[in-house]
């Protein structure tokens, strides 16, 4: 019966399928260290080192990512839950606080947050991961709150006219009725995280900043675009496949 | 069947409701009509316990529903909104087993009455089933809104203005169609609109209101003839005699004959009084009148309806 009402449709996973394969050719292209060195290198013939020396590519990307999805994770357990929670009757009393502060989260640099986690968690993984969590959270929240408020009236009095609880209203009709908002607000969430990941090393950890920094400080641009080229196509693929689970998930729009 | 028993309900100091007493007789349908702020929406919503009285109760098969789960209490009760109020992220088949759903019918069996209830209301199960509200015209998609309150059963419908956002040719189609359904149910339907028309044409019984005050409850055809006072008088209209009419056989006023001429002009013994006083009034004669069988059984012409 599922099957009948929520056909297999080529159509709808197409995007999907797509963003897979990109995927795929980006990893090729990050562990083809030689490529990058033949190109950068005759774009920069006077840069030394081309590219960074101490870690390959590949290795700095999924440094990098791993820092940036953690953070994420961690927008979505307690950025859904919070933005559910203030619209519930009993959380209304948080809503301004909670939007004042997750504001203030992402008006503040995030350089200045990196800093002042650190003297809290000290040098490493922690500290960049919980500031990069702090900034990226706004759009998550702002997205589910806009998308949870937007739900019709008169919807939800057809809801709990029908006998729905409240439990049952937000399952089956707030949700999924917010879905693009929510997915709207991540896809931001995700994509500025992914490029702010890059300062994490300013900290202590690794990721694509690494040669980033390392090009900054020694004037090699070589080194610089190493990091920020597969910084911007991670940014990229992300936001395409973002949008492409939006399109999945919400048939019901197009 | 349901009760009102003294009910008032007030938002601060503004009094909604006011001493409203009212019995509603099981499987019938139950109008509740009057003018905007009169209180018809509310007296609907304090059934359901979408809204609260502040005083008095509602009995339900004789139970206070301010001692029922509310929750419990809706699912046994159909909910037809203005806004129809279909669920846009829902197949029109999720929409109608919404209720079964949560009731945790199993998937099969609901689709399946889903589908019977597709087919009631005159909307094909292989065409309509899997598309989305916004596929649908506004008249077909209160269908399946009706079709949705009628999902789990219910005892009890209530119909808050279900046709009033609908173009005047959809909604006679529908009003037609709806008095044809419900004669096959057995729900109790408490109804309200603003339409004095559609409250005649669909109520076995109309209550009107008034700033929060009953001013009639009578089936139509009495109140109709007798208005209880000068606000229910000027609310049914000048031409409340003509609106008796519709809800009458053109049977009350013909005289018994067995035969006609040859080349007559004949009606059905089931034409509304107020349809063969049209036709007497462009035709200027007489009109026969023959049973289900074509025997002829009457004839009226224009003095009959002078006579009453």
């Amino acid at each position: 019966m599922v099957a009948t009402t929520r056909a297999f449709s080529l159509q709808r996973w197409q995007p999907l399928l797509i963003a897979a394969l990109l995927w795929l050719l980006a990893f090729f292209l990050f562990s083809q260290q030689g490529i990058w060195a033949t190109i950068l290198g005759s774009l920069f013939p006077f840069a030394d080192p081309v590219l960074f020396e101490r870690a390959s590519l590949l290795r700095l990307v999924i440094q990098h990512l791993q820092i940036s999805l953690t953070s994420m994770v961690l927008v979505i357990l307690i950025g859904i839950p919070l933005a559910i929670f203030c619209t519930r009757r009993q959380g209304l009393a948080f809503l301004p606080l909670v939007e004042n502060i997750v504001a203030v989260g992402q008006t503040f640099p995030p350089v200045a947050v990196l800093f002042l986690a650190l003297p809290i968690f000290g040098f490493g993984t922690l500290a960049p991961i919980l500031a990069l969590f702090f900034y990226g959270l706004l759009p998550t929240v702002r997205g589910t709150l806009l998308g949870l408020r937007a739900v019709a009236p008169e919807l939800k009095d057809a809801a709990l006219g029908s006998g729905m609880n409240g439990l049952q209203l937000l399952r089956r009709l707030e949700l999924p009725l917010s879905l693009p908002a929510i997915l709207a607000g991540l896809r931001s969430s995700l994509v500025l995280i992914i490029a702010t990941t890059s300062i994490a090393p300013l900290v202590g950890t690794g990721g694509l900043g690494v040669p980033m920094l390392a090009g900054l400080t020694t004037n090699n641009t070589s080194l610089l675009l190493e990091g920020a080229i597969p910084v911007a196509i991670l940014a990229l693929l992300s936001d395409y496949t973002m949008r492409s689970v939006e399109r999945l998930l919400t048939p019901w729009r197009t | 069947m349901i009760e009102f028993a003294d009910v008032g309900k007030r938002y601060g100091k503004v009094a909604v409701l006011e001493h409203v007493s009212l019995r509603i007789e099981k499987g019938e349908l139950t109008v509740l009509i009057g003018p905007s702020g009169s209180g018809k929406s509310t007296m609907l919503r304090l059934i359901n316990r979408m809204i609260e009285p502040t005083s008095g109760k509602i009995l339900l098969h004789g139970k206070n529903t301010l001692e029922l789960d509310p929750v419990v209490l809706r699912r046994g009760i159909g909910y037809v909104i203005q806004s129809i109020g279909l669920f846009p992220h829902m197949t029109v088949l999720e929409n109608i087993a919404v209720v079964p759903s949560i009731l945790g019918t199993p998937k099969e069996q609901r689709f399946e009455r889903s589908k019977e209830l597709l087919d009631l209301m005159g909307l094909e199960p292989t065409t309509y089933s899997k598309r989305y509200p916004k596929d649908l015209s506004g008249g077909q998609q209160q269908r399946v809104g009706i079709a949705r309150a009628l999902a789990a059963n219910p005892e009890v419908m209530l119909m808050d203005e279900p046709f009033s956002a609908l173009d005047p040719i959809t909604r006679e189609g529908l009003q037609d169609e709806f008095s044809r359904i419900r004669k096959t149910l057995n729900q109790t339907i408490v109804f309200v609109t603003h339409d004095i028309d559609e409250a005649i044409k669909l109520g076995d019984r109309v209550c009107i209101l008034n700033d929060g005050k009953i001013q009639q409850y009578d089936v139509p055809e009495i109140m109709l003839r007798n208005p209880a006072n000068e606000f229910v008088a000027n609310f049914l209209g000048e031409d409340r005699e003509l609106k008796r009419l519709s809800r009458v056989s053109v049977k009350e006023f013909m005289r018994g004959v067995q035969h006609a001429p040859k080349d007559a002009r004949t009606i059905r013994d089931s034409t509304t009084a107020r349809d063969a006083l049209v036709q007497l009034l462009n035709h200027r004669d007489e009109l026969f009148v023959k049973n289900e069988q074509g025997q002829i059984v009457g004839v009226v012409e224009l003095n009959d309806f002078g006579v009453r």
